[in-house]
C-alpha cells in the first residue's frame, strides 16, 4: 500500500468517525442527556488530518479549481509556461505550509501535546499527520516539476 | 506606494496568474505570501503559515463542509434524486411542461439534502434530459432548466456556499443557512411561474404528454421519498429550532442518509467508500481555497488596502444603493469567468468590510452574495453548472443551444434578485425567529 493510499484510507476513516461521533453525540444528548465530551476535540483533529492527508491525491489528480477560459485559448508554449507557473506556485505555497506544519508538529510531539479543553485528549498525532500529509503533497509537486526534465531524453 | 495601488497590483497579479491557468487557491496563496513578505516581512509570513493552516483545518465549524458533502453524496448514490424526480413527474402529469417543473421541484427537494450545485446538475442531466428529449422538449431549454434548478442547492440548506461565507466573515453559520430557505423557495416558485409564462408564448418548447399514472402509481412514488424528506426536515428543523449546531446537523444528515440508503438496500460498501473519498477530496480542495482566501484577506488588511478602500467608498458618498449596484456588476462580470467558490473567496474579503461600514445586515448581504454567485454559475460563457450539464449531456445538447435555453431562467433570476434587494425581510425574517 502506497503512502498516498494509506493517507486516503485514514481520510475516509476519519470522515466516517466524524459522522458517527457527531450523530451519536446528538442521540446520547437527546435521549440520556449524556453528550460526548471529546466530540469537538476528536472531530477537529480528524478534520485537520483528513484535509491535509487528502492533498497529495488532489494535487496528483489536478483537482484544484482553475479558470480555464483564457488558458484554453493560449498557444501551446504559453500553456506550458502556465503549467510550470502553477507548479512553482504550488511549490511556494505547499513549501510554506510544510515548513509551518513541521514547526508545529515538532513542538507538539516534543511535549506530547494534549487538548486544553478535554483533559488528556492527545492532539499531537493529528499535527504529525498534517505535517506528513503536506510533506507528501510537496513531494508530489517536486515530482511533477522534475518529471518533464527526466522524460526529455526518452525516445517515443 | 499607496495601499490602494498595492491592492490594485495584487489583484492584477492574481488575475494574470488565473489567466495563465494557475489554480485559484495557489494563485491567491502565492500573491498573499509574496504580498505579506514585501509589506511586513518574513517573520510574519512564516508565523502565519505556522498557525493559520492547522487552526483553520481544525476549526470545528468547518466539520460541516465534509458532512454536508457526504450527505449529498450518499443521498445521490442511494438513488434519491431519481425517486424525487419520479414522484414530482407523476403528480404533475396533467400540467404542460411538467417535466421541466418536475425538474425544478425535485432539484429543490434534493437541494435540502445536498449543498453542491454541480452534483445535482450532473445527475439530473443524465436522468431528466433523455426523458425530456423523448417527449420532444426543446433541448436548450431542458438543459437550461436543469442547470438553473441546480443552483437551488446554493441557497436551500445545507448550502456549502453559505458555510464558506460564514467561515470567511465570522458570521453565524446556522443563521446564514436558515436565511437561504425563503430565497431558495422563492427562486423555485419563480422558475415554476417562469416556465408557465414561457410556455404560453412558446408552447412548442414542451409538447403535452400523453402518459397518465394511476393514483396507486402516484402513491407508490411517494413511498420512496418520505424517509429522506423526514431526514431533510430533521436537519433543517434541528438547525432552526436550535436542537443542534450546524456541524452536528451535518453529521446527523450524513448518518441519516447512510442509514436510509442501507435500509433501502441501495448502498454498497463501494458506494460508501466512494462517497467518503469524494467528500475528502472536495473538502481538501475547498479548504485550500478558503485558506488562501483568508491569507489574501489578511494581506489586504495588513497592506492597508481594505482600510483605504473603505474610507474611499465612504468619502465618495456612494451610498448603499451605489455599493450594491457595483457589487452586482462585479459579480456578473467576474462570474462569467470565475467559478462560484473562487468568486466568493476572491470578493468577500474586500466587499464584506465595506458592506459592514455602510451598515448593511450581514445575513442579508450573505444571501445576496450567494444568490449572485449562483446566478454566475448559470451565466454564459463560464457558468460552472452549464459546464456540468454539458459534460453530463455527452453531446445531446450543443453549448449554443444551452446558452440560449438558460436565458429565460436568468430573466427569472434577475426578478428574484430584485425582490431580495427590495425586501431584505425575505432573507432576514426567518433567522430572526430562530431558537437559540
Amino acid at each position: 500500500m502506497t503512502l498516498e493510499r494509506l493517507g486516503l484510507v485514514i481520510c475516509a476513516a476519519s470522515l466516517f468517525v466524524m459522522m458517527a461521533v457527531g450523530a451519536l453525540d446528538i442521540l446520547l444528548d437527546e435521549l440520556f442527556s449524556y453528550p460526548l465530551a471529546f466530540k469537538v476535540d476528536l472531530s477537529s483533529v480528524l478534520l485537520a488530518a483528513s484535509v491535509f492527508l487528502a492533498w497529495p491525491l488532489a494535487q496528483r489528480q489536478g483537482e484544484h479549481i482553475k479558470v480555464e477560459l483564457v488558458y484554453k485559448r493560449l498557444p501551446r508554449p504559453l500553456q506550458r509556461f502556465g503549467d510550470l507557473l502553477s507548479l512553482l506556485c504550488a511549490l511556494l505555497v505547499f513549501g510554506l505550509i510544510t515548513y509551518g506544519a513541521w514547526q508545529m508538529a515538532i513542538d507538539s510531539v516534543s511535549i506530547m501535546e494534549v487538548s486544553p479543553a478535554t483533559l488528556g485528549f492527545p492532539i499531537w498525532p493529528a499535527k504529525l499527520a498534517c505535517a506528513i500529509g503536506v510533506s507528501l503533497t510537496l513531494l508530489v509537486v517536486i515530482r511533477q516539476l522534475l518529471t518533464p526534465l527526466f522524460s526529455r531524453g526518452v525516445k517515443r | 506606494m499607496s495601499p490602494l495601488a498595492i491592492g490594485g497590483l495584487a489583484f492584477a497579479a492574481l488575475l494574470a496568474l488565473l489567466a495563465m491557468g494557475v489554480p485559484v487557491a495557489l494563485a491567491m496563496g502565492t500573491v498573499a505570501a509574496v504580498g505579506l513578505y514585501l509589506t511586513i516581512g518574513e517573520r510574519f509570513l512564516f508565523s502565519t503559515f505556522e498557525s493559520l493552516p492547522y487552526t483553520l483545518g481544525s476549526e470545528y465549524t468547518f466539520v460541516v463542509v465534509p458532512m454536508f458533502v457526504l450527505m449529498g453524496g450518499l443521498a445521490a448514490r442511494a438513488g434519491i434524486i431519481g425517486d424525487l424526480y419520479t414522484a414530482a413527474h407523476r403528480f404533475l402529469e396533467r400540467v404542460r411542461g411538467n417535466l421541466l417543473m418536475a425538474t425544478v421541484l425535485a432539484q429543490a427537494a434534493f437541494a435540502a439534502a445536498s449543498g453542491s450545485t454541480v452534483v445535482a446538475s450532473s445527475v439530473f442531466t443524465r436522468m431528466a434530459l433523455p426523458e425530456m428529449q423523448r417527449f420532444r422538449y426543446n433541448g436548450g431549454v431542458s438543459a437550461g432548466c436543469i442547470a438553473a434548478a441546480g443552483t437551488l442547492a446554493g441557497l436551500i440548506p445545507p448550502s456549502i456556499a453559505m458555510v464558506l461565507f460564514a467561515v470567511l466573515t465570522g458570521e453565524p453559520i446556522g443563521a446564514l443557512l436558515i436565511a437561504g430557505i425563503l430565497p431558495g423557495l422563492l427562486t423555485a416558485v419563480g422558475y415554476l411561474v417562469g416556465i408557465r409564462v414561457m410556455l404560453i408564448f412558446k408552447p412548442d418548447w414542451a409538447p403535452p404528454m400523453t402518459e397518465r399514472y394511476s393514483v396507486k402509481a402516484k402513491l407508490q412514488s411517494l413511498s420512496r421519498v418520505w424517509s429522506i424528506l423526514i431526514l431533510m426536515g430533521l436537519v433543517m428543523g434541528g438547525i432552526y429550532a436550535g436542537w443542534f449546531p450546524p456541524s452536528a446537523a451535518g453529521a446527523v444528515g450524513a448518518a441519516g442518509a447512510l442509514v436510509i440508503g442501507l435500509a433501502m438496500r441501495r448502498l454498497t460498501g463501494q458506494d460508501i467508500w466512494e462517497a467518503l473519498i469524494d467528500a475528502a477530496k472536495i473538502t481538501c480542495v475547498i479548504f485550500l481555497i478558503v485558506m488562501a482566501g483568508l491569507l489574501f484577506s489578511r494581506f489586504l488588511v495588513i497592506s492597508g488596502f481594505i482600510g483605504e478602500l473603505r474610507s474611499f467608498v465612504l468619502a465618495s458618498e456612494l451610498g448603499i444603493v451605489g455599493f450594491l449596484a457595483i457589487t452586482v456588476v462585479i459579480f456578473l462580470i467576474l462570474g462569467m469567468f470565475i467559478d462560484s467558490v473562487s468568486l466568493l473567496v476572491v470578493t468577500v474579503p474586500f466587499l464584506f468590510p465595506i458592506s459592514q461600514a455602510l451598515g448593511l445586515d450581514p445575513i442579508w448581504f450573505g444571501v445576496l452574495v450567494v444568490k449572485l454567485i449562483e446566478i454566475a454559475a448559470i451565466t454564459p460563457p463560464v457558468g460552472l453548472n452549464l459546464f456540468a450539464v454539458l459534460a453530463a449531456a455527452e453531446g445531446k445538447v450543443e453549448s449554443g443551444a444551452l446558452f440560449k435555453g438558460v436565458l429565460p431562467f436568468l430573466a427569472v433570476e434577475v426578478v428574484v434578485l430584485g425582490l431580495l434587494l427590495a425586501f431584505p425581510g425575505i432573507s432576514t425574517w426567518l433567522p430572526m425567529t430562530m431558537g437559540v
